[in-house]
C-alpha cells in the first residue's frame, strides 16, 4: 500500500478532485435536502412536526433519510404482516419452538430497521379514567397501522379500570406516573417489568422531564416517545427520547376530546407505500359478564331495560366522578339535578349513578325515597348501564365520551361554549346536545332550557332499543 | 444507726435465712444438732425449670392436640402446598384480566362474524326472491 502510494501520489489526488463536483458526500448535501429530509411529517395542513428541531446529540451522523436510497424487496414497504407463522399444533412431532409471532430469527433485525415494524407496544397513560378512555382510538390506530401488534398499558389504578372496555389491549398494569417520589421498591420493579418484555416502542402521555425520559429510555425500547413538558423543565429529556411533543400548556387534557393529537400525527404518519392512517372512532367493548352484572344491578334499582336515562354528574368529593382533569367545574350538587329530571317523560325514569355511597342520602332527600339509584364506580359497569339506557344526561364526565361510543342520546351540560366544543366535537354526529352555561360557571347553568331541550328530545328518543 | 431503705428491695429468693437446723433438745443436756438443711436454687436455675415446663405443655398441647386431628397426617396437610407455578407470590390479577380482555376480544370477533353472517344470508335470501319473481 505504501509503494502504491509511493508510486502514485499525483493521479489519486487528481481523480479525486474530479470526482468530487458531480457525488459530493452525503453530509454536505444534508443542509440542502432539509425540507425532503422528513417526508413522513409531510401531506397536513399542520407544521408543528415539520419544524422541530432534529437533536444533535442523538445521533451526530443522522443526516435524515437518503432519497437515494434503495431498498430491497424485503421488508421494504408497506404494513407488517400480522403474523406469517401457523398456529402451534400440540400434535406436531417436530415440537414446539416458540418465537415470538412473527419473528423469523434470521432476519429478524431487518423489518424493525427497514420498515420500522412494532410488534409490542407499552403505552404509558397519565390520569385518570377520562384521559384514559380518550386514548382508546389511538390504541386502535396502532392495530391498524401496524398489524399484529401486542398493545400494553400502564396507568394509575383508576385509569386501568377502563381497559376492561378495550380487548385491543393485553396487560395492563398499575404504576402511579403521577407521583414525583415513587417508592424505590416499585419504581425499580416497573422498569424490570418493562425492560424484560422487550418493547419496540414505548408512548408516554405523561409531560417528561428527565426523569420521566430516563424512565422510559430504561425500557430500552427503540422508539421512545412521549409528550414533554412546554418549559424548562423539559431540559434534558430529549436525549433519552426518539420522539417528543410539546404541548400548549402543562396540562394536556386541556385539549379536550383531541388532547393526543399531535401523537396521533404522528403516530399515523404516511410511510412508503403506506398512506396517512386515519384516527378510527372511539369505541368501546363491553364483555357479557359486565351486561349481566349491571343489569341486575339497575333492575335492583327499579328500572328495566331501555326504559330509563342515566345521569352523571352529582356533585361529590369522590375520586370515581370520572370527570377529566382539563375541566375542573363540572359536577352538578344533586338540587339542580333533581329539577333537570322533573323534565322527563313518565315512561323514562331517571337512574342516578352516585360515585360513592354517602351520596346516597343527599339524592334520596332530594328527589325522593323511590329515587333509582346506582351506585357504580368503574367505568365499565358505567359504560354497561349507559349501553342498555335510552339516554345520558351528564355533564362533562366520562359519561358522555361512552354515550358517544355506544351512540346513544345525549344531554352534555358545560360549563362554557368552548369546553363543549373542545370535549365534544362534532356534536351532531355524535347525538349530543351541548348546553353550557352563559356566565363560564356550570353552576349558573339555565335549567329551564335544559329542561325544555330534555323534555323534547327524550320524547322523541322513546324507542325501544 | 442504719439508713432506713429508700426502696424496698425484692428477691426472688427472700431474704429470710434459709437454713433450717433441727435441733434435738433433751431437757439439762447440751443440745443436739440432728440435721441441717439447705435448699436453694439460683435464678437461672428456676427459670431453665420454668421453661422446660412451659415447653414441655407446649409440646403436649401440639402432640396431643394432634393426635385429635381428624387430617393428621393427611393429604391436606401433607400435599405440596401453592397453585403448581414454584413461586411464593401470587401475583394473578393482571393474568386473569388479560384472559378476560382476550375473551372479550374473542366475543367481539364472533358478534362481527355473526354480522356478516346474518348480511350474507339477508343478501341469499333477498336474491332467492328476485328470481323467484323472474
Amino acid at each position: 500500500m505504501a509503494m502504491t502510494h509511493h508510486l502514485l501520489p499525483k493521479p489519486a489526488s487528481f481523480l479525486l478532485g474530479r470526482s468530487s463536483p458531480p457525488i459530493p458526500p452525503a453530509h454536505f448535501v444534508s443542509p440542502h435536502l432539509s425540507p425532503l429530509q422528513r417526508p413522513i411529517h409531510s401531506h397536513r395542513p399542520d407544521f408543528s412536526a415539520n419544524i422541530k428541531k432534529k437533536n444533535p446529540w442523538l445521533d451526530p451522523f443522522d443526516d435524515g433519510a437518503d432519497p437515494e436510497m434503495e431498498y430491497g424487496s424485503l421488508f421494504a414497504d408497506g404494513k407488517q404482516e400480522e403474523d406469517p407463522r401457523p398456529p402451534d399444533d400440540p400434535s406436531n412431532p417436530y415440537g414446539f419452538l416458540k418465537f415470538p409471532a412473527g419473528y423469523n430469527v434470521e432476519i429478524a433485525s431487518l423489518g424493525p430497521k427497514v420498515r420500522g415494524d412494532v410488534r409490542r407496544c407499552c403505552c404509558v397513560v397519565s390520569g385518570g379514567v377520562y384521559e384514559n378512555l380518550l386514548f382508546f382510538p389511538l390504541i386502535q390506530l396502532l392495530k391498524n397501522r401496524y398489524p399484529g401488534i401486542q398493545v400494553d398499558v400502564i396507568a394509575s389504578s383508576r385509569g386501568k379500570q377502563t381497559y376492561e372496555l378495550n380487548k385491543n389491549v393485553r396487560w395492563a398494569n398499575v404504576y402511579d406516573l403521577d407521583d414525583d417520589f415513587p417508592e424505590p421498591a416499585e419504581y425499580t420493579d416497573m422498569v424490570g417489568v418493562i425492560k424484560n418484555r422487550y418493547y419496540d416502542m414505548i408512548l408516554s402521555t405523561k409531560l417528561a422531564g428527565i426523569g420521566h425520559a430516563a424512565f422510559l429510555f430504561m425500557s430500552t425500547a427503540r422508539d421512545r416517545v412521549s409528550y414533554i413538558y412546554p418549559n424548562v423543565n423539559a431540559a434534558g429529556a430529549g436525549l433519552f427520547l426518539s420522539e417528543t411533543f410539546t404541548p400548549p400548556t402543562t396540562n394536556l387534557s386541556e385539549g379536550g376530546y383531541n388532547m393526543y393529537h399531535q401523537m396521533v400525527d404522528w403516530l399515523g404518519r404516511p410511510a412508503r407505500n403506506v398512506p396517512r392512517e386515519p384516527l378510527p372512532p372511539f369505541r368501546v367493548s363491553i364483555s357479557k359478564k359486565i351486561k349481566a352484572f349491571v343489569e341486575e344491578k339497575y333492575q335492583q334499582a327499579g328500572v328495566e331495560r331501555g326504559k330509563f336515562v342515566v345521569i352523571h354528574g352529582i356533585q361529590s368529593d369522590s375520586a370515581a366522578s370520572m370527570r377529566s382533569k382539563g375541566d375542573e367545574d363540572s359536577l352538578l350538587p344533586i338540587q339542580i339535578w333533581a329539577e333537570i329530571v322533573k323534565a322527563l317523560s313518565r315512561g323514562l325514569k331517571p337512574v342516578f349513578v352516585i360515585p360513592h355511597e354517602k351520596e346516597r342520602e343527599d339524592v334520596k332527600e332530594a328527589v325522593g325515597e323511590d329515587s333509582s339509584i346506582v351506585f357504580i364506580t368503574t367505568p365499565g359497569q358505567l359504560a354497561a348501564l349507559i349501553n342498555d339506557s335510552a339516554g345520558v344526561i351528564c355533564t362533562n364526565t366520562a359519561a358522555v365520551q361512552l354515550a358517544h361510543a355506544r351512540d346513544k342520546t345525549s344531554v352534555a351540560l358545560f360549563s362554557s361554549d368552548e369546553k363543549g366544543r373542545l370535549f365534544v366535537p362534532d356534536a351532531e354526529e355524535k347525538r349530543c346536545t351541548i348546553m353550557s352555561s352563559k356566565s363560564g360557571k356550570l353552576i349558573d347553568i339555565d335549567v329551564g332550557v335544559i329542561k325544555a331541550a330534555v323534555g323534547k328530545l327524550f320524547v322523541e328518543s322513546l324507542v325501544p332499543v | 444507726m442504719p439508713r432506713p431503705k429508700a426502696t424496698p428491695e425484692l428477691h426472688a429468693i427472700s431474704d429470710w435465712p434459709i437454713m433450717a437446723v433441727m435441733v434435738e433438745h433433751i431437757a439439762g443436756q447440751r443440745d443436739y444438732l440432728v440435721h441441717k438443711s439447705v435448699w436453694h436454687m439460683s435464678d437461672s436455675t428456676l427459670k431453665y425449670i420454668y421453661a422446660m415446663y412451659m415447653m414441655f405443655t407446649c409440646w403436649g398441647c401440639c402432640f396431643f392436640g394432634s393426635t385429635k386431628d381428624p387430617f393428621y397426617d393427611g393429604e391436606q396437610y401433607r400435599k405440596d402446598g401453592g397453585d403448581g407455578t414454584v413461586h411464593w407470590v401470587y401475583e394473578k390479577q393482571e393474568d386473569i384480566e388479560e384472559s378476560a380482555r382476550a375473551e372479550l376480544w374473542r366475543e367481539e370477533l364472533i358478534e362481527e362474524i355473526e354480522l356478516k353472517v346474518g348480511g350474507l344470508r339477508e343478501l341469499e335470501e333477498a336474491g332467492r326472491e328476485e328470481e323467484l319473481v323472474k
